[in-house]
């Protein structure tokens, strides 16, 4: 049995990792994995169209998945393709997430109205728009910091009801039934139209109906290039600038001079077509044809956007999260009951989930051709990573399931929290010019980041400590002091990368800015993790705290770095003030509020403490006396 | 080793360094002449950068929500030939956005009214088209093709045809006014189109006509 | 050494004080960073950092309260407790050498942001397409300059930096054949159209201020605003009284209003004289024309890719004349000042440089490599004895 767990446990787990990497299947006829790996142009850089869908659903209502009215469930790219094609239909789906109580007032809702009591749809929302463009109007006089709650969620949903407006108008016209065979007429008839437009200008004799349906359909597509977004469709010509793609709307017009209707138009039209009137078969022929012509000319870049499909689909960081829960599950029990069977499976558990963490941060590094760290969103996740690096190493060596539990706890949180911060769009964003260079974010990012790792690790094993001594029997002399050790340890190391990392971003702003230091808050940030650390080791040096001192200061570590890792952005100042959200400000104030309660506890004297209550509270004493033989 | 000397010594040291903080002094020296003035004006604080403005598309409502079925600007999509002016001081330039060839802010009593300069390939259905549409966007009722003359000022400058229109008198709380531009240039339309309170954008008639006789085909 | 002298150093030298300045130094930096919010990045420098005691300004009676050290006492002692404690105690041994190689960095890197602080100009240059400049304009310091136009080849500038003024003192110069009185004086403030019938007879005997009137201004600290002083000063010859001026940094070509334009002028014994309250410049041996400024995007985006300015690099000597570019993450470095792109208004055609001259820069670079060879060896004889250590008993 010992032997038998963990290997079943490691074959399981390896089973369900290898079963989310499957190629996605149509869930009909229709091919829809394959129209969602067409290439658009979206925030600068060629992207799926399943990447618009599901970062569009993650914008309006933090969730991929779409249940229809009927309660069966929808994949993002046919949520995208009747929201383009068939949007009757879309906009009886239920993806705008609205739970301000005097905002569902101003519609005439109630939360018993809502899918999961937060979920409307556009047509549910569509009586009051004329009100809502009011209070959006007077909500964008007020500055964004002083808002009021109902204010930003007018905002947010005004945004999103855009969003979804331009999601409509970017492949076809909307509400023209049959838009390819407009586009047909208007390919027979293209140079009679132009002339007769022409000359009615001119007063002169002109054939009326030809004029007034040039002009017609003229209105239908000036209308779709100035909504669309927030992608481009239409790639540019054989030979032409490779980033100067086109909205339809934009290239249709163009048909008028022309006299050529576009064949991407042409491509869109008739899977809008064939998916209205339920033709999957000629709906994957034509997609086989626009599949092949577009092979022709980019032939890397589709490999980039099937493989982005892929990643998309498999979502890795979700498994990887799953894992680390079960991960850190295993090792909490594992100090209660089967202790090596548990721990072993734990561990293993941990090394897979990062495994795969670590070939989706590659996966997404390739994709973007950036280092790892180029926005808050992939700094959660490098955080996260780095810090069960650290932990498998710990684990390796000390094999007591302190690390694994820390792992566990630690990865999920960091999944958790970067899934919320990719609420905000799309998370492969292109870098504003000044963060514009592979070196300095190589460097300076990387090494800073795995300074926030090593101090948040320190902080929770120091927080382990601190539970399991105060509130269980099991904190051992032998586990207080590898306890003791490890954390000292990893205190050491972020130490060297936050010290590093920020000497690195001295040398960065020398460089770019002429300066070395500027006082900036990002800067400051990253200076307190400095000290705070170089506290902690010359408080230990001199012999200030002992074992359980250290611990209350790593504790004290976790609220330094988060503040430097989100509070700073918050204050809006200074250069490197990128991605400040307000429901940020709330997560920080209750984190560090737990840390300062845990800072409490931790302040509590020893000899109340359960593990130390029973005569053993010499337990940390040879460690003090070891590390301070250390520091000589 | 006696501490005390080196003690001593360090603390005058620290004394000195720490009290080195520089006086200000009157300067004298020889300058180069001031050139004469440039056409300038005070630049808006614009940091680049991570704090460059991040500023959304110029998105269009909701087309239900503004009960139009057009949009307020037409969509840039030429490319090629341009055209290159100048604007007044007093203009706010806002950062451009993909549908803008540029973006400015009028600021006055009555709040702020915006200029936008558009271009797109074609005639965009026609001069009565694109007033109507606008006329509609400040809630006031179409005109006829009879009507087209009398509305439209025709001009000559620096080589280009430009057609003026004027539209105003609206009633209502806060009324509006639009004063537009259309520019054919090159087998494009140019756009430019002046919307705001009606007392700013009326005071602003002067400036904006100064402004059209900047506007020149661009060099390149 | 008798005892009250020998605790006071062993005080000095304890790690124990180490550490509250550290907890000290933590809690300023967490303070001055909050305080950007009221102050902006400039202005918390000064109340924080480059200043022995911190004061905060008390409701709305003035007065202000010292609250904390600053930056120069916290960081001053830190030094000083890191270099007698060294005294103190050194030995060296290679098991310490890179604690003592990284506390060299550390000494070196808080004297080279002292130097830095007290050294450091700071000032941005800003062009606008086709324009040629060879002078640099603080974004915090005037001055008044009182300039003599007579030489049709150059300028004899008295700068006299805006402090000075404010002291409200008569000031003389050998170089001015008459004593500036300031009458009055407002480090920031508000212009008005002289109204005949309410105010008060103008100050002024010429110039704008017969027209103009100033009055105070809250102080901004805002990042984006700049207080605009102004101040009515008279000149006093040989002869008596010469005329009284106002002067104002919202004066000169770059004001909005045609009539502020207009530069002031006198003739006193035969020279002409230009009066200004400007922007604290720094001329420079060199000069730069703007040729082009460009602003790139992502393609279907507004986010900006590149920021870059074409310039036109000459020295009156003929020396040099060439083009440079200067783009984001790529300044020039040139006659010891370093050029970075730091503003843009493209539809203008107008760059903002940030030209920066700092002669201690080398010292972080130096400081850091020390601490960062310090560090990494000190923690990898750490690890090393973990290692072995680890590897001697067998783990439970």
């Amino acid at each position: 049995m010992k032997k038998i767990f963990p290997v079943a446990a490691l074959i399981l787990t390896a089973l369900y990792l290898f079963s989310t990497l499957r190629t996605p299947k149509n869930p009909a006829e229709f091919d829809v994995v394959g129209f969602s790996k067409l290439p658009v142009l979206l925030n600068g850089r060629l992207k799926p169209l399943d990447t618009v869908a599901r970062s569009s659903l993650l914008q309006l209502q933090g969730r991929q998945t779409v249940e229809k009215p009927d309660g069966t469930k929808l994949q993002p790219i046919e949520w995208l393709l009747d929201v383009s094609f068939h949007s009757e239909r879309a906009d009886t789906y239920q993806t705008f997430e609205l739970t301000h109580p005097e905002l569902l007032a101003l519609f005439n809702l109630t939360i018993a109205d809502g899918q999961g009591k937060k979920r409307f749809s556009y047509k549910q929302l569509s009586g009051k728009f004329g009100e809502l463009d009011r209070q959006a109007k007077l909500a964008r006089q007020v500055e964004n910091a002083a808002r009021s709650t109902f204010q930003s969620a007018v905002v947010q949903l005004y945004g999103n009801l855009i969003h979804y407006q331009r999601l409509r108008h970017s492949l076809v016209a909307p509400g023209r039934g049959d838009f390819l065979g407009d586009l047909l007429r208007l390919q027979e008839n293209a140079e009679k139209w132009r002339v007769a437009v022409t000359a009615k200008l001119n007063k002169q004799p002109h054939d009326e109906a030809a004029a007034a349906a040039a002009m017609e359909l003229g209105e239908h597509f000036a209308d779709m290039g100035n909504i669309s977004g927030p992608y481009l469709v239409v790639p540019p010509p054989p030979g032409g600038d490779p980033n100067d793609w086109k909205p339809v709307g934009g290239i249709l017009l163009e048909t008028f001079r022309s006299g050529r209707v576009d064949s991407t138009a042409l491509a869109y039209a008739g899977f809008a077509r064939t998916w209205r009137n339920g033709e999957p078969k000629r709906f994957n022929e034509l997609l086989v044809l626009y599949r092949a012509d577009l092979a022709k000319r980019f032939p890397e870049r589709l490999s980039k956007s099937d493989t982005e499909t892929r990643f998309n689909a498999a979502q890795p960081f979700y498994t990887s999260a799953v894992l680390y829960g079960l991960a850190f599950f295993l090792a909490f029990v594992s100090w209660l009951a089967w202790p090596d069977a548990l721990q072993r499976s734990a561990f293993w558990i941990t090394g897979l989930a990062w495994l795969l963490a670590t070939g989706g941060i590659l996966t997404r590094m390739w994709l973007e051709g950036r280092p790892p760290v180029t926005n808050l969103y992939s700094s959660a996740l490098f955080v996260g990573w780095g810090a069960v690096m650290l932990c498998l190493i710990l684990e390796a060596v000390y094999k007591n399931a302190i690390a694994s539990v820390a792992a566990g706890a630690i990865g999920c949180a960091t999944l958790i929290i970067a899934h919320h911060l990719s609420l905000s769009g799309d998370t492969l964003e292109m870098m504003q010019a000044v963060l514009d260079t592979n070196f300095w974010l190589a460097t300076h990012v990387v090494i800073v980041t795995a300074g926030y790792s090593a101090t948040f690790l320190a902080g929770f094993l120091a927080i382990i400590y601190l539970l399991r001594g105060l509130l269980s029997t099991t904190l051992d002399k032998q586990t207080a002091d590898s306890l003791g050790r490890m954390t000292y340890g990893i205190l050491c190391f972020a130490t060297l990368f936050s010290f590093v990392g920020t000497v690195l971003g001295g040398i960065w702003a020398d460089q770019s800015w002429g300066r070395f230091w500027g006082w900036d808050p990002k800067e400051n940030g990253a200076l307190m993790i400095v000290i705070w650390n170089a506290l902690i080791l010359h408080a230990r040096w001199g012999g200030l705290v002992k074992t359980r001192g250290i611990m209350v200061l790593a504790i004290g570590g976790n609220i330094i770095t988060a503040w430097s890792w989100f509070g700073t952005n918050m204050l809006g100042v200074g250069l490197h003030s990128y991605g400040s959200q307000s429901a940020v400000a709330y997560w920080l104030f209750v984190f560090v509020g737990s840390q300062l309660a845990l800072i409490g506890l931790g302040l509590i004297p020893l000899d109340k403490w359960r593990s130390f209550r029973s005569g053993s509270g010499k337990a940390a004493t040879p460690l003090a006396a070891d590390s301070a033989k250390a520091a000589r | 080793m006696s501490p005390r000397v080196p003690f001593a010594s360090l603390s005058a040291a620290m004394a000195l360094l720490l009290s080195a903080c520089s006086k200000p002094a009157i300067e004298t020296y020889r300058a180069p002449k001031d050139p004469a003035p440039v056409a300038k004006s005070a630049p808006a604080p614009h940091n680049h950068g991570a704090e460059a403005p991040k500023a959304a598309p110029a998105a269009p409502a909701p087309a239900a929500a503004t009960g139009s079925t057009m949009a307020n600007t037409p969509v840039a999509t030429s490319s090629g030939p341009g055209l290159a002016w100048s604007a007044p001081a007093s203009w706010i330039a806002k950062p451009g956005s993909a549908m803008r060839k540029g973006s400015y802010a009028i600021k006055g009593d009555g709040g702020e009214a915006d200029l936008s300069i558009t271009a797109f390939p074609g005639d965009v259905g026609g001069d009565l088209a694109n007033i109507n549409r606008w006329r509609g966007q400040i809630q006031l009722g179409p005109i006829s093709a009879g009507d087209l003359a009398s509305a439209v000022q025709r001009l000559e400058r620096n080589g280009l045809k430009i057609g003026v229109v004027d539209l105003g008198g609206a009633t209502g709380p806060a009324p509006q006014r639009t004063l537009a531009a259309m520019v054919p240039h090159e087998g494009s339309t140019w756009f430019f189109k002046l919307t705001g309170p009606d007392a700013l954008v009326a005071k602003e008639k002067a400036a904006f006509m100064a402004f059209l006789d900047t506007v020149k085909p661009s060099a390149q | 050494m008798n005892s009250p002298l020998r605790s006071a150093r062993d005080v000095l030298v304890s790690l124990k004080l180490t550490v509250i300045l550290l907890a000290l130094g933590l809690i300023l930096v967490f303070a001055a960073t909050l305080d950007q919010v009221n102050l902006g990045i400039w202005g918390i420098q000064e109340k924080w950092f480059r200043t022995f005691v911190v004061f905060q300004p008390m409701g709305g009676s003035g007065t202000s309260v010292p609250i904390f050290p600053g930056g120069y006492s916290i960081g001053g002692l830190l030094l000083f407790n890191l270099i007698a404690a060294h005294i103190y105690r050194f030995k060296f041994t290679w098991k310490k050498a890179g604690i003592q190689l990284t506390h060299l960095g550390v000494i070196l890197l808080l004297v080279g942001e002292l130097l830095s602080g007290l050294w450091q100009e700071d000032y941005t240059m800003q062009i606008t397409e086709g324009e040629t400049k060879s002078h640099s304009e603080s974004q915090h310091f005037n001055e008044l300059a009182i300039i003599d136009t007579t030489n049709p080849e150059f300028d004899e500038v008295v700068a006299i930096p805006e402090e000075i003024v404010a002291g409200r003192e008569p000031i003389q110069h050998p170089k001015l054949p008459f004593r500036i009185v300031v009458k009055d004086y407002f480090p920031n403030s508000d212009l008005g159209m002289r109204d005949a019938a309410t105010a008060k007879p103008a100050q002024a005997t010429a110039g704008i201020g017969l027209s103009v009137q100033a009055s105070a201004a809250p102080l901004t600290y805002k990042q984006n605003e700049r207080n605009m002083p102004a101040a009515s000063i008279e000149l006093v010859g040989a002869n008596g009284p010469i005329g009284t001026w106002l002067v104002s940094t919202s004066f000169g070509p770059h004001s909005r209003a045609p009539f502020l334009q207009a530069p002031q002028t006198l003739t006193h014994e035969g020279r002409t004289y230009r009066l200004a309250l400007r922007w604290t410049r720094s001329y420079k041996p060199f000069s730069f024309r703007l040729i082009k400024v460009t602003h790139d995007v992502y393609p279907g985006t507004d986010t900006p890719k590149n920021f870059s300015s074409r310039l036109e690099l000459k020295t009156p000597d003929g020396r040099d004349d060439r083009e440079v570019l200067i783009y984001m993450n790529n300044p020039l470095r040139y006659g010891g000042y370093t050029f970075y792109q730091h503003q843009m208004d493209s539809a203008q055609g107008l760059t903002g440089l940030q030209a920066v001259k700092n002669p201690s820069w080398l010292i972080p670079y130096i400081a850091c490599s020390l601490m960062t060879l310090g560090l990494l060896g000190q923690f990898g004889i750490h690890l090393l004895g973990f290692i072995r250590k680890r590897t001697g008993p067998k783990a439970p």
